[in-house]
């Protein structure tokens, strides 16, 4: 006597349909599961067992065996459990087969026959999306995000047999969880004084240009890559989809079902090269790359990162996605995010400011040489962030707040989206040709700083790229003028050549 | 004075004492100090054959030296022996090994007792024993001048190194440097590219390149300049050996100017060593705020002569101008904001924060303002600070 029931399982961020074949015969009493489970998951024979005698239903002596088809891939975690019952259920006469139909079952039982949530209901959702799927109550509200055909709850298997033999309806879903104070961003009206600072992370968001901050410990690096975050736009639909899956597989709260909001991920600088980028085994796990898809990924003190780890950086930073491989196979996750990072330019806390560092060349090198050159030029955006000045903090009048600053990049975005790029810092050289041309004043400007080593072939077209986002937040048309121009260069301090003698360059 | 310190010519009791002087001076941690104790009223390879016999006179001269204990005594004997068994087994002379070593990496050897230089070493009170050299021999008919300066110079530093020792070198005087980070490197750097005889003195031997970053200077010094070392190849630098090399500089010299500079550090030791040497000393002036320039100001209170222009080294030295008149004056900014910023600036370093605070000028002005500076170059920008240059 054979049933099937249709589940899903989690490989890297995508779910996989996994179909539940459930045979049962005279025999020696025995329960096997074949079909690559893990160890979580053929621990389901013992969960499973108990949770259907838990709820009152039979569990006669014979011989059962499971297979999870396709046999070939890899199935990790408990979310199968349910699947594995309500097969069970329905070749043992306990429901009718038929009512297993068109359904499919996520979710992890518990010893008393409850229904619990798993990791990654999203990407798991987006796979059974022609299904009704069945799920635990408190992951209905992250289902509904990736919008299937139905989806129902049922708090433990008892009521989901009894639903499923016809003899209830099915319960009501769960009410709206209570929406979460929005305790949003802080705003960027907080910001005293730093005026560099706030123009840096106004161009960041609406260019999408990735930023470095220089600059000691507490002058504010972590507060401002917070409001960078505020400014950024909500995401569609698309967009806030691709990050939400990646979030539910990792599994990351997610108290607004889609996450509209961009996220901020701040790793500390211990970590491996298999949390900032992805890894792990045998199940690959996103990294934090793949975390601040569409959100924002702050470096706090870069110069401390392993270099290994910030050079794997390189690759996703150019081509948004992230291949990882592993001799069980290989996975891609999405990386599309925004780099900010922040770093004192030298171990003395003076930050490199003249003839106040104590640091010895030596030293200032040895701190500098961790960040490669190519990913120093990633980053279009470097400034000088310093403690504010006393007066400034106890004094100073609030800067603009995030409303107004935000509206100027969300028109900002808008003016790059019609160009064709998710933004400006997308564009290549061909494309910058055409929707930035100069005028000969700027093209004199450059020519002059070219010949004269103050720019290189790279930075010439990161600025070109940075001062078009200017004139976007100013609503102007091209061409770029000079002043657009020169305000890009002071947004792009030299970091990594300090040793060159300025008068030498 | 005239001379030459070069090679010194060889005939056989000459290399054998030579080849002697080269093992001396490669035995581990040996000084200028202890090896002109060791070389007190004997020849090298007296010296080499009474260390190994261990003389107790000279034993006991040698504990005398700071530092020289037990077990260092017996380490240098047992090299002395090992050198004289070897010189022995391949029936040659003393130190040939490590004199043809030298010889096929392009390295000369120059004794300063048996020299033609000899004038310039016997006032010396601490005179090397030997120096290893690369490139030409140094003329001392040259007028030479030492650029020294601070490892951590401001921009400032940097472009007034420049200026002399690209000046000095049009006018055809070497520059004598330490080819250390800083002051020392651009001025030596600005000095070959203008063509300009230059002579770098290294505290390692000439092919352990320290810092490393200068490797193309060392190698340029030694190719178009002189490369001179107390040392033999293979000697590592040490923390001690830098101020003895500077002595050398101030030695080699007629005049030391310092650039920037710390209240203490090397260029206040080459400083020092000159004084010692009756060497004249003058120092750049800079902005009393700007901890660089501390040690130079001092100098001045203290009465040193001041480097206001190049004309003021060139004087000193007694040389003329040759005619070169005095650089175009520079165009002083005319826009106020410009000015306004220089102003700023001539305290030290800034960032565009703060300027952007005490001007009180938008963003996108200060920008346009200070990259014309930088273009004209009255100010740099190095990792988000910016300095007057000028």
């Amino acid at each position: 006597m054979l049933a099937t029931a249709t589940a899903a399982t989690l490989v890297g961020v995508d779910g996989h349909v996994v179909t539940v074949e459930v045979h049962v015969t005279d025999g020696l009493p025995s329960f096997t599961i074949v079909g690559l489970p893990d160890a979580a998951c053929r621990e389901a024979r013992d969960r499973v067992r108990s949770a259907v005698l838990s709820s009152g239903l039979e569990w006669p002596p014979r011989r059962v065996t499971v297979n999870l088809a396709p046999s070939g891939l890899r199935k990790g975690g408990a979310g199968l459990d349910l699947a594995i019952a309500v097969a069970y259920l329905a070749v043992t006469d306990q429901v009718p087969t038929d009512s297993l139909d068109g359904k499919a079952f996520v979710g992890e039982l518990g010893l008393d026959g409850a229904i619990r949530a798993v990791v990654g209901v999203v990407p798991l959702v987006d796979a059974l999306r022609e299904r009704t799927v069945v799920i635990a109550p408190e992951s209905y509200h992250v289902a509904r995000a990736a919008d299937p055909r139905d989806v129902c709850t049922a708090a433990n298997l008892g009521r989901l047999a009894s639903v499923l033999a016809g003899r209830t309806p099915w319960p009501d879903p769960p009410p709206d969880p209570p929406q979460p104070q929005w305790e949003g961003v802080p705003d960027l009206g907080d910001v005293v004084g730093q005026p560099l600072a706030r123009r840096a992370i106004e161009v960041a968001a609406a260019g999408g240009h990735h930023l470095l901050m220089l600059g000691p410990p507490g002058a504010g690096k972590t507060m401002l890559a917070r409001r960078l975050v505020g400014l950024l736009p909500e995401l569609s639909r698309e967009r806030a989809m691709e990050a939400t899956r990646v979030q539910s597989a990792a599994g990351l709260p997610l108290p607004t079902g889609l996450a509209t909001r961009p996220l901020l991920r701040s790793p500390h600088h211990t970590a491996t090269m298999a949390a900032l980028i992805g890894g792990g085994s045998p199940a690959v796990r996103p990294g934090e790359v793949s975390l601040a898809h569409r959100g924002v990924l702050f470096l706090d003190e870069l110069g401390e990162f392993a270099p290994s780890v910030l050079d794997a950086m390189r690759q996703p930073l150019e081509e948004g996605v992230v291949r990882v491989s592993r001799a069980a196979g290989s996975c891609e996750f999405p990386a599309r995010f925004l780099l900010v990072a922040a770093m004192n330019p030298c171990p003395c806390g003076q930050a490199g400011r003249p003839n106040a560092c104590r640091c010895s060349d030596y030293v200032r090198q040895r701190y500098l040489r961790r960040l490669s050159g190519p990913l120093l030029d990633r980053f279009d955006l470097r400034v000088q962030v310093q403690r504010p000045d006393p007066d400034q903090l106890l004094d100073g009048t609030r800067g603009e707040s995030t409303e107004a600053v935000g509206a100027r990049v969300a028109a900002a975005r808008e003016r790059s989206a019609a160009r064709g790029v998710g933004s400006n810092a997308e564009l290549s050289g061909l494309e910058l040709e055409h929707h930035a041309p100069l005028t000969a004043a700027s093209r004199d400007e450059l020519r002059r700083r070219l010949r004269q080593g103050l720019l290189s072939g790279r930075g010439l077209k990161r600025v070109r790229c940075v001062a078009l986002t200017l004139s976007d937040l100013a609503g102007d048309e091209p061409p770029i003028d000079a002043e657009r121009l020169h305000e890009a260069l002071a947004l792009r301090a030299s970091v990594g050549d300090l040793h060159v003698p300025a008068a030498a360059r | 004075m005239t001379g030459l310190v070069g090679a010194v010519p060889m005939d056989g009791d000459a290399a054998a004492e030579l080849g002697a002087l080269a093992e001396l001076c490669s035995l581990p941690r040996i000084g200028p100090a202890r090896l002109r104790a060791l070389l007190r009223d004997r020849s090298a390879l007296d010296a080499i054959g009474e260390l190994r016999r261990g003389n107790a006179a000279m034993l006991s001269a040698l504990s005398a030296c700071r530092g020289v204990d037990r077990a260092l005594l017996s380490t240098w004997q047992q090299r002395a022996s090992a050198a004289m068994a070897a010189s022995a087994r391949h029936g040659r002379p003393v130190g040939a090994e490590l004199l043809d070593a030298h010889a096929s990496a392009g390295v000369w050897v120059h004794v300063p007792s048996g020299s033609d230089a000899a004038d310039l070493w016997e006032t010396d009170p601490e005179p090397p024993a030997v120096l290893f050299g690369r490139g030409a021999p140094v003329d001392l008919a040259l007028r030479r001048v030492a650029i020294v300066g601070t490892r951590r110079c401001s921009a400032y530093g940097r472009t007034v190194a420049q200026m002399l020792g690209e000046g000095l070198a049009e006018q055809g005087v070497a520059v004598v440097s330490g080819l250390a980070t800083g002051i020392d490197g651009i001025a030596q750097r600005a000095a070959l590219d203008a063509g300009g005889p230059v002579i770098g003195v290294v505290g390692s031997g000439l092919d352990c390149v320290y810092p490393a970053a200068n490797r193309a200077l060392w190698a340029d010094v030694g190719e178009y300049g002189t490369l001179l070392s107390e040392y033999p190849l293979g000697t590592h630098p040490a923390a001690w050996q830098f101020p003895a090399r500077n002595r050398i500089v101030a030695a080699l010299c007629e005049l030391v100017v310092v650039v920037e500079s710390g209240p203490s550090g090397g260029s206040m030791h080459t400083v020092e060593a000159a004084a010692e040497r009756g060497r004249a000393v003058m120092a750049v002036p800079g902005p009393i705020t700007s901890s660089a320039s501390s040690g130079t100001n001092r100098l001045l209170a203290e009465g040193c002569a001041p480097v206001c222009d190049l004309d003021d080294v060139l004087l000193a030295l007694g040389a003329t101008a040759g005619g070169a008149g005095a650089a175009p004056a520079a165009r002083v900014p005319d826009d106020p904001l410009e000015r306004r910023l220089l102003d700023e600036l001539t305290a030290g370093g800034r960032s565009v924060d703060e300027l952007a605070l005490c001007v009180e000028a938008s963003l996108a002005d200060l920008a346009t303002a200070l990259g014309r500076l930088q273009l004209s170059g009255w100010v740099s920008e190095t990792g988000g600070w910016w300095e007057k240059s000028r």
